[in-house]
């Protein structure tokens, strides 16, 4: 809402500088974002002020409601405009009728004539002030109207009397199939939920809207029908919102216009269109008011104002803050219960709330002192995942991986291109009504395509090497009462270098056995415990170079290299590897607590085993043997070696590990270990059909 | 016999002295010290003495030897040392070159502001809650006084999933959620991610933000309450000689309401760019609850009052770090994300 500085003055006089009068009027909560001052042709500059209004303050979408708030601040006379209104006969009800069929959409419309008009150019004066708060001058009678809505804040429409059908006004609901062209020369199709004003035939405006181009004032208008009304302000807003029209009118009725101001302001408008268009304002005055609205008086005491505020103010003194935004105190019951009459303008003051919200920004809000709470409330404890996602966050950071934040939303299209069929569970993903874009169009079922797309994009500018994980919530649908159910999901990647590279050697681009090392980290850093690695089946992974994390007979998730033609699809310039984990799996795998070993007293005796096994055996097979055929005595087993080639046989490869066993009661023979060593080979080739490496 | 023993040892030092490698420093000691030493030799001599001289004379022939032995390994050492030098200061290395850095990784600016702020609040007391993204209607508008078709929801643009189901617009939601399975008293704050249908340099689609609830019974909980304690909290985070201002402003769950703004952090006040020229930044919404919202929740309007703020962490992070464009926080530019 702009307000010029010059046309406030028609009703206040300000003191204050433009910038303290902007300070003042955003200290009471109407806040001014821009303050430009605009030359006149003759005359000192203008000021114009830009007002960021809440949607509660209705009231001043006008010059005279800010005028209002002026002088509620400075503590000033507020002069109204008075409508110098020359009416002459014949009656108004000799040139129209009005009719309101649904008086739940328009408690009140009233009409008056304005006749032998000229239409045409308005004065300057009148041009200018329109300009100068954003208004483009149109016709005279148009110009009126315009003025009259920026000064009393009550839209107005002027109808071309001799264009209406019958030269009357019905106001009802639109039926099924009727259409109206309105101002903007756009056909609209309406309905039956829609309030129009019609004609004996057919609707001529979408009530509170805009008006129809059929009956709109001309060059050749010579009697103009001017509307003025209190229209229902749900049935504006659903109205306004249906034909995605938002219009200076339909802003104000959509919040509430004054039902008093309705009459005060047709009479200024007539005797305004009468003055600036040469016509005659016929007398009298149409005001249909089937349903008059009742503002209730609202009480306030003064001990709960005080309470809420954290005040020690006098009932006096609250009286008198109430009094300078025209609630007249109507009755007193032992300086407490302090009962007022609410002026029809300020429609947000229903509630005691209201007024002690009133109280408290008109005393200003630094006159209350700050103090801390004497709420004795203690919190509960911090949900469990909250420092558990903390130390998985730097575990992951102490690991090289950076953590990236993105939308989550994301198109089909990447869904696609990670390979998932229209009836795997990932592509099940949430669909939004009003996506901002293609790319954002669905909630994401896993983090992976997100972080693929910032692999491309720091590959696209040159980032040589791209390590990140994400921790966020994943979204499928669900059977709850949002029809959702939420996951969370960790989800890391890695493109390049696994760490920077160095002056001093070779550094490998990130590998399979780079991530699984990640993952492994991780959930030594949670206390997860990994009992094995089974192969994977996803379709964003290699078929082979891919595998699923198991706790606790749980799996935890997927760890690989992303499958080629993935990264093809999002434009990778090379190969990456990546893992997304199940946070709840995580997180429900974790040991419950530490039980602490006592540190070995006596020395360890070390042996290397070397095997020879089939290809096809897998490392975590053979370990599982040494492991179990060990005994209690066998404390570690690490492979230390892979070979193959000559002289091992096609088709096999030698494993070597080193043993270390252990008694935690003496220090153990190297016989006794030679006897569990020997049937841990013997184990190894029953099993496996291992051999021993010669 | 003294006079000797003197010039013995001036002798003998002199000689150390002169002993630049260990060998010549032993055949020095032995000159000297060995069993057919100088020293030894001057000592045998000393049997010519008259009975009287020779306690005093062989005491102090024998404070001659120690001395001469310290000599010698003092020697000894200091030429070791210098070999050591020297064979240090062969092949030399440059010591600037970069040095060879485990990995580190860099926590999102958002999480660690957000760590700040969580921390600011739960040293006063308040507990972390959470809930879901993907809310209903109720929880989201209605039970926060905005029911539909209010002018209110205009300010919030809304992603829909469902007709009745939204991307949450705001952490508000999980605050109802807390009070629907909580008597009174409560003072949690609720951090997470936030949806609204808007994209700009300053508008992102999602963001984070934390708001805040504190109920309790009419006296101990106040406007001024929260004054005090948004103060606090723009002090902690932004320095203790930020200026605070609270002015009036709307929203449907508040009422009073107020929008706190900050002292610019660009121009201290002055006026600048970041400010648009008026001193003042805003950071976050405010007010005392609505009653409404204390019914829709079955508390008693009567009996309780309470407080209630929000701020976005996207635009927290902004003013800490001077980042001017929103987008940049979910772009995830590895040379953005190592600046934290
Ligand atoms: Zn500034």
């Amino acid at each position: 809402m702009k307000v010029s500085l010059a046309w406030l003055r028609r009703y206040v006089e300000v003191d204050l500088e433009p910038e303290a009068l902007a300070e003042a009027l955003t200290m009471v909560g109407l806040e001014v974002g821009v303050l430009e001052r605009v030359d006149q042709g003759q005359g000192p500059p203008d000021v114009v002020f830009d007002l960021d209004l809440t949607p509660n303050r209705a009231d001043c979408l006008s010059h005279i409601g800010v005028a209002r708030e002026v002088a509620a601040i400075t503590a000033v006379p507020i002069t109204l405009p008075e409508a110098a209104l020359a009416e002459a006969p014949p009656g108004v009800e000799t040139f129209t009728r009005i009719d309101i069929e649904d008086p739940e959409g328009c408690p009140r419309y009233v009409g008056r004539i304005i006749r032998d008009v000229t239409i045409g150019p308005s004065p300057p004066w009148l041009q200018e002030a329109l300009a100068a708060v954003g208004l483009r001058p149109i016709n005279n009678v148009v110009d009126a109207t315009n003025f009259v809505l920026m000064e009393w804040g009550q839209p107005l429409h002027a109808f071309d009397r001799d264009a209406l059908a019958e030269g009357r006004i019905v106001v009802r609901r639109a039926r099924q199939g009727e259409t109206i062209t309105t101002i903007d020369e756009e056909e609209r199709a309406l309905e039956p939920t829609m309030l129009v004003i019609a004609d004996a035939e057919r609707p001529v405006a979408v009530a509170g809207v805009m008006g129809g181009q059929a009956t709109e004032v001309t060059e050749a208008t010579r009697t103009v029908l001017l509307e003025s009304a209190y229209f229902d302000p749900l049935t504006v807003r659903r109205c306004a919102k249906r034909l995605k029209l938002h219009t200076e009118s339909s802003h104000r009725f959509e919040r509430g216009v004054d039902p008093e101001t309705v009459l005060t302001a047709s009479a200024r408008a007539a005797a305004l269109i009468a003055e600036v268009g040469g016509g005659t304002v016929a007398q009298g005055v149409i005001d249909v008011y089937p349903r008059p609205i009742e503002r209730p008086d609202v009480t306030l005491r003064v001990s709960h104002t005080n309470t809420v505020l954290g005040l020690e103010l006098a009932a006096e003194e609250i009286a008198e803050t109430c009094r300078r935004v025209g609630l007249e105190l109507v009755s007193t019951e032992d300086n407490e219960r302090l009962t007022f009459h609410v002026p029809s303008h300020r429609v947000d003051l229903e509630r005691e709330v209201d007024l002690i919200e009133e109280v408290a920004r008109l005393n200003g809000y630094d006159q209350v002192p700050a103090t801390l709470p004497a709420s004795r409330s203690v919190g509960e404890a911090h949900p469990p995942t909250l420092a558990w996602a903390r130390r998985l966050r730097e575990s992951l950071a102490g690991c090289g991986l950076s953590e990236a934040i993105n939308y989550s939303f994301i198109g089909t299209e990447d869904l696609a291109y990670c390979r998932l069929g229209e009836d795997h569970p990932l592509a099940r993903a949430i669909p939004l009504q009003n996506p901002l874009s293609a790319e954002q169009a669905v909630m994401r079922t896993t983090l992976l395509p997100s972080l693929l797309r910032g692999c491309a994009l720091n590959a696209s500018r040159r980032v040589e090497s791209y390590r990140v994980f994400e921790l966020s919530q994943v979204f499928f649908p669900g059977t709850g009462e949002t029809g959702a159910q939420e996951h969370g999901r960790v989800s890391g990647i890695l493109m390049g270098f696994v760490e920077d590279p160095l002056w001093s050697e070779m550094v490998e681009p990130a590998g399979f056995f780079d991530v699984k090392g990640v993952v492994e980290t991780l959930c030594e850093a949670l206390r997860v415990p990994l009992d094995e690695w089974r192969p994977a089946d996803h379709p964003t992974f290699h078929p082979l170079r891919a595998a699923t994390p198991v706790s606790g007979g749980k799996p935890l998730g997927v760890v690989g290299d992303i499958h080629p033609a993935v990264a093809r699809a999002f434009d990778l310039p090379e190969a990456v590897v990546a893992f997304e984990l199940d946070v709840e799996a995580l997180r429900t795998s974790q040991l419950p607590s530490v039980e602490f070993d006592p540190l070995p007293r006596f020395p360890a005796i070390l042996r290397d085993l070397a095997v020879v096994v089939d290809d096809a055996v897998p490392t975590a097979a053979v370990e599982r043997v040494i492991r179990e055929s060990g005994g209690p005595w066998l404390e570690a087993c690490t492979l230390f070696d892979i070979y193959t080639g000559e002289p091992i046989a096609a088709g096999k490869k030698s494993l070597a590990f080193g043993l270390t066993y252990r008694a935690d009661d003496r220090t153990l023979t190297d016989e006794e270990v030679a006897e569990v060593h020997a049937s841990v080979v013997a184990r190894l080739e029953e099993a496996l059909g291992a051999s021993l490496r010669a | 016999m003294l006079q000797q023993l003197s010039q013995l040892e001036q002798e003998a030092l002199a000689a150390l002295a002169d002993a630049t490698s260990a060998e010549a420093v032993h055949t020095v000691r032995v000159r000297f010290l060995g069993r057919r030493g100088k020293l030894t030799s001057l000592l045998k001599a000393m049997g010519q003495l008259p009975a009287e001289q020779r306690p005093e004379v062989g005491r102090l022939t024998n404070e001659v030897k120690v001395r001469l032995e310290e000599e010698v390994s003092r020697r000894l050492k200091a030429i070791e040392e210098e070999a050591l030098t020297e064979a240090l200061l062969t092949g030399p290395v440059d010591v600037t070159l970069p040095g060879r850095r485990p990995p580190l990784g860099h926590l999102h600016p958002l999480t660690q502001v957000l760590e700040e702020i969580i921390a600011i609040f739960t040293s006063l007391n308040f507990t972390v809650a959470e809930g879901p993204e993907i809310e209903t209607d109720w929880y989201c508008f209605e039970a926060l006084n905005m029911p539909k078709d209010h002018p209110a929801r205009d300010m919030q643009d809304t992603f829909y999933v469902a007709d009745e189901v939204v991307l949450r617009t705001h952490t508000s939601s999980v605050q109802i959620r807390v009070m629907e399975h909580h008597p009174p008293p409560v003072r949690v704050i609720s951090p997470g991610k936030v949806y609204r249908c808007d994209a700009d340099i300053t508008h992102s689609p999602m963001f984070h933000q934390v708001e805040g609830l504190l109920v309790d019974e009419p006296g101990r909980v106040t406007f001024g309450d929260l004054k005090g304690v948004l103060e606090l909290f723009a002090h902690r985070m932004f320095g203790p000689e930020t200026a605070v201002r609270f002015r009036p402003s709307f929203f449907p769950y508040t009422e009073p309401s107020a929008e706190v703004d900050i002292q610019c952090v660009g121009c201290r006040g002055g006026g600048c760019r970041l400010c648009k020229g008026s001193g003042w930044l805003e950071i976050l919404g405010s007010g005392m609850v609505d009653p409404n919202v204390f019914a829709a929740v079955g508390y008693d309007p009567e009996s309780v009052v309470g407080f209630a703020f929000g701020m976005g962490v996207e635009r927290i992070a902004m003013l800490k770090y001077g980042i001017d464009d929103i987008r940049l926080f979910f772009e995830n530019d590895a040379r953005f994300l190592a600046q934290f």
